[in-house]
């Protein structure tokens, strides 16, 4: 098993970026949609008719978790581990670049995903007092997921480009 | 086995559920419309629309009682963590000690049985029936440890003196003390201050009571609890000297603004103390995570069913609106 590893370090370190990118996004949302989801449960019980204004704010934390798992996919078809082929040779730097790359999907999404699920929660509050504001509840925690989908770009941008 | 640490985000379910539930609150407008009420029975109509009391409610003072156990069974249900609520409920177990021992030597001089209460209030951290026990049976150490120190010695005052008046100034410094104890332990900057404001308007009240009714410093010093922004000897120095001494005292604290009510009357000097206690409160409006708004709104329905009491008793003795709307204390809604 050492032996594999040492001899695959390079492919050994992409994949560990790809884990990282679909793990830290997916765990950021878990967390994220779990948090709006228990705020939303709180005004459902109370006046259920909210039921779909509060689930859209439930749904926003939990696209980064989707992209992690698109940086994961596109990256492991990239280097061929998705092909079912034999085993692809990566360089130890190449295999480095693409962890670095996975970098900004990994670390900003999980962050954005749990500091848009505050606002997302926020915009609950203002589901349970003024209902026909939602809008701008909804509009404040989308705000956020401009720095998600500029982190997968920049992921996605940087491991094609290697 | 270790307690997991209550965080904030353990609060979502919590907050969301009160923000839907301060709908519910009072506004500005129904509080107009209370006031601009014909008469009493017009005021009762207002509340029966509202949803406060039934036609069939005898007795207007149990419903407003229940809008308070109410607001106090949401806040159980919900809140992780129901002991940071323990430095304002403490509140109850002291008024409970005060009930007893005031029964206690009541039936002690008039050599009358010692029947049941039904002043005890709730909520409390200890049981009141258990404290009314105690208490009457002068078992002071089955009371919680806060309040051990403080029954025994309220209840020697009462037995040596007979002045309630002492033996309740006593326990409400107690009270103060301990709550600010409690507020501390919690470590939460928004609890300590509101605990801190509500120690030292405390101490403001006491002093202008006792300034206007000529007491001595000894009675301030008994009287007056440790609230870490105005200082308790200065503070019981200035009041001693009287009443234009206390007022300059007050003008150069941070509760300066005092000053100006004190001058203008008491009611308006009780109504500055709980609307700076309320303007404390509104920066919880803004917070979507944690226990600020569990307190403030807790705290924003005692000030709603205070208002409504001001309300009715001076619509039942047939005061001006412009008198009761100089005493409606500020909204938290």
């Amino acid at each position: 098993m050492k032996e594999i590893i040492i001899n695959n370090f390079g492919l050994v370190m992409a994949v560990l970026g790809a884990i990282l990118a679909a793990l830290m996004g997916g765990i950021g949302s878990a967390r994220g949609v779990g948090m709006v989801g228990e705020a939303a449960a709180g005004v459902v019980s109370e006046d259920p008719s909210k039921f779909s204004k509060v689930l859209i704010l439930q749904l926003l934390p939990g696209t980064q978790g989707l992209y992690g798992l698109l940086t994961a996919v596109l990256l492991l078809a990239k280097i061929g581990v998705l092909g079912g082929g034999e085993t692809p040779d990566i360089e130890f730097a190449q295999g480095v670049m693409y962890f670095i790359s996975c970098l900004p999907m990994a670390i900003v999404g999980y962050f954005s995903a749990i500091y848009q699920a505050r606002a997302a929660v926020a915009g609950v509050g203002i589901v349970a007092k003024k209902p026909e504001h939602s809008g701008k509840g909804v509009t404040f925690a989308a705000m956020v997921e401009t720095y998600a989908i500029l982190a997968l770009l920049i992921s996605v941008l940087g491991f094609m480009s290697i | 086995m270790k307690h997991k640490k209550v965080t904030e985000y353990d609060y979502s379910f919590a907050v969301a559920k009160v923000r839907a539930n301060e709908v519910g609150l009072l506004t500005s407008a129904d509080i107009e419309q209370l006031i601009s009420a014909e008469n009493y029975g017009s005021a009762l109509r207002v509340l029966e629309e509202k949803g406060w009391i039934s036609s069939e409610d005898d007795d207007v003072s149990v419903a407003l009682k229940m809008q308070m156990e109410k607001a106090w069974q949401l806040i159980a249900e919900v809140a992780p963590d129901i002991s940071v609520f323990d430095f304002l409920i403490v509140k109850n177990d002291f008024h409970n000690i005060k009930a007893a021992l005031k029964t206690l030597v009541t039936a002690n001089a008039l050599g009358l049985d010692l029947g049941g209460m039904d002043n005890l209030m709730a909520p409390s951290l200890a049981d009141p029936e258990q404290v009314r026990e105690a208490v009457l049976n002068k078992d002071f150490d089955a009371l919680p440890d806060f309040a051990k120190a403080a029954a025994e010695e309220a209840y020697e005052v009462l037995a040596r003196t007979t002045d309630g008046q002492l033996a309740d100034i006593m326990l409400d410094s107690y009270y103060l003390n301990t709550s600010l104890e409690m507020a501390e332990k919690t470590k939460d900057s928004f609890i300590i201050k509101l605990a801190e404001l509500i120690c030292a308007t405390a101490n403001i009240r006491i002093a202008f009571r006792a300034a206007r009714m000529g007491k001595d410093r000894q009675f301030l010093e008994t009287a007056l609890c440790n609230a870490k922004s105005l200082d308790r000897r200065a503070l019981a120095n200035a009041a001693a000297g009287g009443m234009d001494e206390l007022i300059s005292f007050i003008a150069a604290t941070p509760y300066g603004e005092a000053a100006d009510f004190m001058r203008a009357s008491s009611a308006a000097l009780e109504k500055w103390c709980d609307d700076i206690i309320m303007s404390h409160l509104e920066s919880a409006k803004y917070v979507s995570l944690g226990v600020r708004p569990l307190i403030a709104y807790y705290l924003a329905k005692d000030a709603e069913v205070k208002n409504v009491r001001v309300i009715l008793s001076c619509k039942h003795n047939h005061f001006p609106q412009e008198v009761i709307r100089e005493r409606v204390r500020k909204l938290y809604a």
